[in-house]
């Protein structure tokens, strides 16, 4: 984003006229800064993002057209001015061609800067205003959810279909895949969009209320029942109650629950009379249906009525196409939220995260965006930026075996090992690298922790950056 | 503004200069680039010495290039010169250039000194 004052960045490997050229860009109210090597070039543009360049062909050794492309790469909107004492047709042409918004010859009068910088700032101007609307307009999100692989496609095209209807959805998916989002999605699309969504976490809630929290109580029905309560499935009456994690509820209050989505209708506890509610019901869940069934964790029949319609959304590493995606959008979100200039991902940086295999799905990369742009003042993500994790390509997920409560078919069977080495890098991967935290998670000591990281080859990494 | 290549110099560039009295920041500029010129000069000479002509000709083409911009073309038309003359390899003729080029830096400076000076004069009498 740029400065609100428009400020001009001037290339050129004389400072007497960098010095004339800030004097009049100045007296013309801009803000001036100057360079007089590429490299002192990039390391302001890290910094700061101008509004326009005036960027001199003769860079002593560098021929500064050459590094037109990476700054129109880099920093599109910026409009890019070169300057000249080469007035020939050759220079004109390849720096025009090279991406440069216009030339101008040394010597030059300071009428004709003043009129080209004008026009370069407006240029840049209209430039962020055209990239605010495109990103209002052409958001690469659907209701939140990032992604354009064919997957995420039809998950889209799916919501799109099936929110109208008041058919109960069946979400499914790995933690950390966006299941609410859709939830909201479908909420949205719907003609209940101007009612109530009302997301209930189940294993958030202690087994003891839950039947209460969903469908509330009267004073006095159990002690402790001060006043009325009124339930979740209650307060969603004319819009949509999302159930989270089913699987995680009890086995009886499925049943219950089996009942409400089957006449909608819902009886407070401890009252007399019961209450139709017009709620449409959205569940979702982390684990297989097909493992969690056998296993007495989620009632055959309640399944069968909330799977009416399934969506499943597919774990992030299976659709590593819309990792970049993702990582410009959050990093759009991130750098607007927090007032930061951070504006695009170094292709190095985004070779790493492109290569993670993100355990976490997408919240694991949304969390490490906002940590990212949080603690620094860059303009660009960089590789020296991200955890040792994503570097090391070590970010992978979890050992098989320890997904078979997940439901997951399993084939291979891991070593003791390979489980603690996979389960103290899912931990530091939950705590964001912090490693007093990581150790408490484990049930471990934060010196045993250490000695494991030096174990498994992971200690210089977190001990430099957590010591 | 164009001129014509048979007026001299000095007539030139008196009526292309901006007004430096109006215009005290480009005067003290012009004044501190002329002052830093003889240095950037003598390390021409140096570079002469060597015989690395490619290098000349980056100097000189710098020195064309910010001259003219400051608006002292005759300067920045000697530099033209030697950028030019650098392609001939000839160490003499190079070694002129580099003379001229220093004639007309001391010119100039004259030139400003003077022109400060009575603007000075002109503001004393204007406050009386």
């Amino acid at each position: 984003m740029a400065e609100l004052v428009p400020f001009i960045l001037t290339v050129d490997d004389d400072p007497h006229l960098i010095s004339l050229i800030e004097s009049n860009v100045r007296q013309w109210g801009y803000k001036h800064r100057g360079a007089t090597r590429a490299a002192d070039m990039w390391r302001l543009l890290k910094r700061v993002i101008p509004s326009v360049i005036l960027l001199d062909v003769a860079l002593g050794d560098i021929d500064g057209t050459t590094l037109i492309p990476e700054i129109s790469q880099r920093f599109p909107s910026v409009p890019v001015i070169v300057i000249t004492a080469h007035a020939t047709i050759e220079t004109a042409v390849r720096s025009l061609k090279s991406g440069a918004y216009d030339f101008i010859c040394k010597p030059f009068d300071f009428d004709r800067l003043h009129i080209e910088i004008d026009k370069a700032v407006r240029q840049h101007r209209l430039s962020l205003q055209v990239e605010a609307f495109q990103s209002a307009t052409r958001r690469p999100d659907f209701h939140g959810m990032v992604g354009r692989s064919e997957p995420m496609r039809k998950a889209y095209r799916l919501i799109e279909t099936v929110a109208p209807t008041d058919a109960s959805v069946l979400i499914l998916g790995e933690t950390g895949t966006g299941k609410e989002l859709a939830a909201r999605a479908i909420h949205e699309c719907s003609k209940r969009s101007d009612g109530p969504f009302v997301a209930v976490n189940a294993p958030a809630i202690p087994h003891e209320l839950i039947e209460s929290a969903l469908f509330g109580h009267e004073k006095g029905a159990f002690t402790g029942a001060h006043e009325r309560h009124i339930g979740f499935c209650e307060q969603a009456d004319g819009g949509t109650l999302f159930l989270d994690e089913i699987c995680e509820m009890d086995y009886n209050v499925q049943a219950k629950l089996l009942r409400f989505l089957e006449d909608h209708v819902i009886q407070r506890v401890g009252a007399k009379s019961s209450k139709a509610v017009d709620v449409r019901v959205i569940a979702a869940t982390n684990r297989d249906p097909a493992v969690q069934i056998p296993n007495n964790k989620l009632r055959e029949d309640f399944y069968y009525r909330l799977s009416v319609v399934s969506i499943e959304l597919i774990p992030l590493r299976q659709r590593p196409g819309d990792i970049a995606l993702l990582a410009r959008y959050l990093l759009d979100l991130n750098s607007a939220k927090y007032g930061k200039n951070m504006a695009s991902v170094s292709p190095e940086a985004m070779k790493m995260l492109e290569a993670c295999d993100w355990p976490g799905n997408v919240r694991q990369l949304e969390h490490l965006i906002d940590q990212i742009v949080i603690t620094n003042n860059a303009t660009e993500l960089t590789a020296d930026m991200l955890p040792a994790e994503i570097v090391e390509g070590t970010s992978k997920r979890p050992a098989a075996a320890m997904t078979e409560s997940d439901g997951a078919i399993t084939q291979t069977i891991p070593s003791i090992e390979q489980m603690e080495h996979d389960l103290i890098l899912r931990a530091l991967q939950l705590t964001s690298n912090n490693v007093p935290d990581a150790a408490r998670q484990l049930g471990i000591s934060e010196a045993t922790l250490y000695r494991k990281l030096k174990k498994y080859g992971l200690s210089r990494s977190f001990v430099d950056q957590h010591r | 503004m164009r001129h014509d290549a048979k007026t001299p110099d000095s007539l030139v560039n008196s009526r292309t200069r901006p007004a430096l009295a109006d215009n005290p920041a480009w005067a003290r500029l012009t004044a501190k680039y002329l002052t830093d010129l003889p240095r950037q000069l003598d390390s021409i000479t140096r570079i002469l010495e060597l015989r690395d002509y490619k290098k000349i000709k980056t100097h000189a083409h710098r020195i064309k290039g910010t001259s003219g911009t400051y608006q002292l073309e005759t300067i920045s038309r000697g530099a033209e010169r030697l950028e030019r003359l650098a392609d001939s390899r000839n160490p003499d003729r190079v070694g002129t250039a580099i003379k001229e080029v220093k004639r007309l830096i001391e010119m100039e400076t004259t030139r400003l000194e003077i022109q400060t000076a009575s603007s000075h004069g002109e503001e004393t009498n204007r406050n009386g």
